[in-house]
């Protein structure tokens, strides 16, 4: 035996021994998620995208809202409130308010649960939707998204949120064209943002 | 009478009849809708409107909800339930439409719109494409690309920067897209109940057909509930229409059967003959059958509601076979008592129906109806009293009933005087003190009043109505053109205007033909305001500038605007068939005399100011309508007609009367006690706090019409006492059975027999105690004078 293959060996064998252990641990994580009642963080992102020749940068404030409401304000540049729950989308710009019914736009709705099920805690919604890769542990964790639906995909390739215990951190989103989303997540601390 | 001539009485009779019979029943049609019964002339743009109305799309919608308990499970099974119903109704072919969510604009309907998007957005003009315009367009796309949804609504960036299809499908889908639904199906998760919005294909007049769709709708909502616990909800003007004739007919048979009862009754307690009895109905079923005949002859239709009045005027008719038949208890003989009965009959008669007559010569084709009517009905009445009736039964048994001597011992003149007084001091005190007594408004301004509908029923179709943010159907814009361009230019020219009352809250929103779909001009005018592509391409560029996009995303951009400029314009018909095609039906017709579009408008806060508004905008053929005051209006123009005529009867009566009595102090006699009855009459529901409306007032006509009969009979009392008691006890059976049947009436729960009820019966007892009172002060004078008058006095011979 090579040192290579023992260490291939020992790679595989904790492989074997990991896996259940890492879809306990998204349980887990996603038990301490739903403990978790309301939440308000605030956030910084940065948009890569084709039509534009620079960066996008926004920031703003994230609400969720047990079981299923949520409400991100974005603050700079512009302020822009959009709230969501299980049937419509409300946007509010210079008071002015709109509201849709998300009968009409079934992907938006897939879509948002990438989000609201992973802060609610709600495996069975996640799975329904995405196929899910877990990595790290309860401490540090990653968790990697990819659309089930067909139609989703050509929008979206997929997912990807980090964060630390019952936290999330960062929201990456790719979508299908190699645009990219990069969400940073703050607690509210930081209310400097307000 | 010879039995030759008897036989040829008998035979013209049976002609007659049968010939009435075969008109009415193979070519009579009975109209029900009230726009038909109003006036043509003067009113003419009214009363299309009201057909228009009872036609149009609000007549024939059903607003429906089912409802559940509160827990989720129930949610998706009346989620499922409003599915099925929606497709077992869209099965049944009964509905032109069916509606329980947000209208699917389908695929190809969407692609279609969003190529015409440059067309469809009224907000394009010269400016919408400048570099400022677009600058600042590109600043908002910009700001919007900081949503959570940007992976969704970059694509539609790149073809439609300017937003065009976001604004063309917000005013595509009007106010229903705020209401909340679930699984594409409108739930209101607060209520509990899902919603759905059906229309008949038949019209609204078509109250057989509503009935059969109501009936539809209530068994396939059974077959979809299932084992659930879920309600319906039902709700709509078709189903008040049909609310309303089905307890007016319930009422009035109820009625017609308690009233046929007693008559007969008491007819059969009276005469104690069972022939009699039927052979006296005879004379009003002639009447009836003949008028019936001679209206539909010569109208070619008769209205359901000259019917209904018709009979109530007819109802005089019931008194000639009674006096006729008392008459003869004295001879013995029907032929003879006819030839006693007749001058006093035919002077009623005549006074009567030449009186209702004056009703024939109006515009109002219901009120001549109505004239021609109860002219030919009286005639033939008293006609076939005078010879079908003797030529049918000769002889009547001459005893007279204990009865008989019991009611004539109470009818002395001091008791007369007593009523007749009272009644005098009543009307007296009501003329003088009616500041105090009677309503300020003595008419009935609103027809609402008279509608049988039960107020529960209408406050439910308010509240689901509202729960639909369904616009107000009893208010609109009507507009009227040469074309459907026409129209739609002018509803263009509106919007404007409208958006002005939006802003100052009169409205809450509107909803218009052009809306949907603007006009050719419209369209061209865009077309021809779309810049071409190098001019486009060189202001994206400029507007580009400074911000972060890239120009040569744009490309789909400029292809499509490219494209805009070459479209074939969009029409009305091209959306056949489509959701927009759909909606466009219920918002625009054409007919032969053009085409009309209604702007429907929700929140509708203050009638007057909108029509102000829209007056002010001073486009031809463009009004505001409102259901209920044009509807009140052309009752209040019945009602002034219905005066008139009234007064023209008045003067014919005492005409006829001055001719047929020769004597100025007699007519003064007989029409006295007529013209304070019907005061009478007209002050009873004045009292009680109703006011007056056009069912009370052709109530007065009858009252007059019996009040002459009474006062008649009466004044023909002369010394002989026999022949007195007869008429006298002739009149108390007159009397009581007018005033059993209408009281019947009277205390009916339907306002239209109420109002009917409560005037006749006020008026019978007065025109029966004051012609009493009259006669009696007559004859006491005549005593006195120890026949002085007698000379002068009328007899039946002279008038022979």
């Amino acid at each position: 035996m090579t040192s290579g293959s023992v260490i291939k060996y020992f790679l595989l064998a904790g492989l074997f021994v990991y896996l259940p252990a890492q879809a306990d641990e998204l349980e887990n994580l996603m038990r301490s998620m739903a403990a978790v009642k309301n939440r308000v963080v605030v956030y910084k992102e940065e948009k890569q995208m084709e039509v534009l020749e620079d960066s996008l940068y926004s920031e703003g404030r994230l609400e969720f809202i047990v079981p299923n409401k949520l409400i991100r304000c974005v603050i700079k540049p512009v302020k822009i409130c959009y709230t969501i729950d299980s049937r419509q989308l409300t946007i509010e710009k210079a008071g002015k308010i709109q509201t849709r019914s998300l009968d009409n736009f079934p992907l938006v709705r897939v879509f948002v649960e990438s989000f609201r099920a992973v802060l609610a805690g709600d495996l069975a919604t996640l799975k329904k939707h995405y196929s899910i890769i877990f990595t790290g542990d309860l401490v540090a964790w990653e968790i990697t998204l990819r659309p089930k639906d067909k139609k989703l995909t050509t929008y979206v390739k997929k997912i990807e949120l980090s964060g630390v215990g019952d936290d999330i951190q960062s929201y990456i989103v790719e979508d299908s064209n190699g645009d990219l989303t990069r969400m940073q997540l703050y607690q509210t601390d930081s209310e400097a943002i307000e | 009478m010879g039995v030759r001539k008897l036989l040829l009485i008998r035979l013209t009779w049976f002609i007659l009849l049968t010939l009435a019979l075969l008109q009415v029943f193979i070519n009579t049609q009975v109209q029900t809708d009230i726009a038909s019964f109003m006036p043509a002339g003067k009113n003419e743009q009214q009363r299309q409107l009201l057909e228009e109305f009872q036609q149009g799309p609000a007549a024939r919608l059903w607003l429906i909800a089912i409802t559940g308990e509160a827990s989720d499970a129930d949610a998706q099974q009346i989620i499922s339930q409003s599915k099925q119903l929606a497709a077992s109704l869209r099965r049944s072919g009964l509905f032109s439409s069916v509606v329980n969510g947000s209208v699917a604009i389908g695929d190809r309907l969407s692609k279609r719109l969003f190529s015409y998007r440059y067309l469809l957005d009224d907000s394009i003009d010269e400016d919408s494409f400048s570099v400022t315009e677009l600058k600042l367009t590109f600043q908002q796309r910009l700001d919007e690309m900081t949503s959570p949804f940007s992976s969704f609504s970059k694509q539609l960036l790149i073809y439609d920067p300017t937003a065009a299809m976001r604004r063309v499908s917000v005013r595509l889908q009007g106010n229903q897209s705020t209401l909340e639904s679930q699984d594409k199906v409108w739930y209101s998760s607060k209520e509990k109940e899902a919603l759905l919005i059906v229309s008949s294909k038949e019209s609204g007049r078509n109250i057989d057909a509503q009935k059969k769709a109501y009936n539809r709708i209530l068994s396939a909502f059974e077959q979809v509930q299932g084992s659930i616990n879920s309600s319906l909800i039902v709700s709509g003007e078709p189903l008040f229409a049909i609310a309303a004739r089905d307890s007016i007919r319930k009422e009035s048979r109820r009625l017609s059967i308690a009233a046929g009862v007693f008559m007969l009754a008491f007819m059969f307690f009276v005469f104690r003959n069972g022939p009699l009895v039927l052979l006296s109905l005879l004379p009003l079923g002639a009447g009836l059958l003949i008028a019936t005949a001679a209206v539909s002859l010569l109208y070619g239709s008769i209205h359901g509601i000259t019917l209904a009045f018709g009979i109530t005027l007819l109802g005089v008719a019931i008194d000639y076979p009674v006096h006729l038949f008392m008459h003869a208890k004295k001879t013995g003989s029907l032929q003879q008592a006819a030839t006693r009965v007749w001058p006093i009959l035919r002077l009623g008669v005549l006074t009567t129906a030449l009186g209702y007559g004056a009703m024939i010569w109006t515009g109002f084709s219901g009120l001549s109806q109505l004239g021609v009517f109860s002219l030919v009905g009286l005639i033939t009445a008293a006609l076939a009293t005078q010879t079908l009736l003797p030529a049918l039964k000769r002889d009547v048994s001459g005893e007279i009933p204990v009865l008989q001597r019991r009611v004539l011992s109470l009818m002395n003149s001091r008791l007369s005087s007593l009523a007749g007084i009272t009644l005098l001091v009543f009307i007296l005190v009501s003329l003088l003190g009616h500041k105090f007594f009677l309503p300020d408004d003595i008419w009935s301004r609103d027809i609402a009043a008279l509608s049988p509908v039960p107020a529960k029923l209408i406050q439910q179709d308010r509240m689901l109505g509202s729960r639909l943010g369904l616009p107000e159907v009893t208010s609109m814009i009507r507009v009227g053109g040469s074309d459907v361009e026409d129209v739609l230019r002018k509803e263009e020219r509106l919007k404007p205007v409208l958006e002005q009352a939006i802003r100052e809250k009169t409205i809450t929103s509107f909803r218009s033909a052009a809306e949907l779909l603007p006009s050719i001009h419209s369209q061209q005018l865009r077309q021809s305001q779309l810049p071409d592509r190098e001019a486009l391409s060189r202001r994206m560029d400029n507007a580009l500038q400074d911000l972060p996009f890239k120009a040569a995303s744009f490309k789909p951009f400029l292809d499509e605007v490219e494209e805009s400029k070459s479209l074939a314009i969009l029409k009305p018909t091209d959306m056949r068939g489509t959701a927009v095609g759909t909606a466009l039906d219920g918002l625009l017709s054409t007919g032969d005399r053009g085409a009309t579009g209604l702007i429907y408008l929700t929140g509708l806060q203050d009638n007057k100011a909108i029509e102000k508004i829209i007056r002010a905008a001073a486009l031809p053929q463009v009004t505001f309508i409102n259901i209920k005051s044009a509807t009140n209006e052309l009752m209040q123009d019945f009602r002034q007609e219905i005066l008139l005529r009234m007064a023209w009867v008045a003067v014919i009566i005492v005409l006829v009367l001055l001719m047929g009595l020769k004597s100025i102090l007699q007519s003064f006699r007989v029409i006295t006690p007529v013209a304070l009855a019907v005061l009478f009459a007209a002050l009873v529901p004045l009292w009680l706090g109703e006011a007056l409306n056009i069912f009370h007032l052709v109530s007065l006509l009858l009252v007059a019409g019996l009040g002459l009969d009474y006062a008649l009979f009466f004044n023909s009392i002369r010394d002989d006492q026999e022949n007195a008691d007869t008429v006298v006890y002739s009149l108390v059976i007159c009397a009581i059975s007018s005033l059993a049947v209408f009281a019947m009436l009277a205390v009916s729960n339907i306002p239209v027999l109420h109002a009917i009820g409560i005037t006749v019966t006020s008026g019978v007892i007065a025109a029966f105690v004051l012609s009493w009172m009259f006669s009696s002060i007559q004859r006491g004078k005549m005593k006195d004078e120890g026949g002085h008058c007698r000379e002068r006095a009328f007899s039946a011979k002279e008038l022979n």
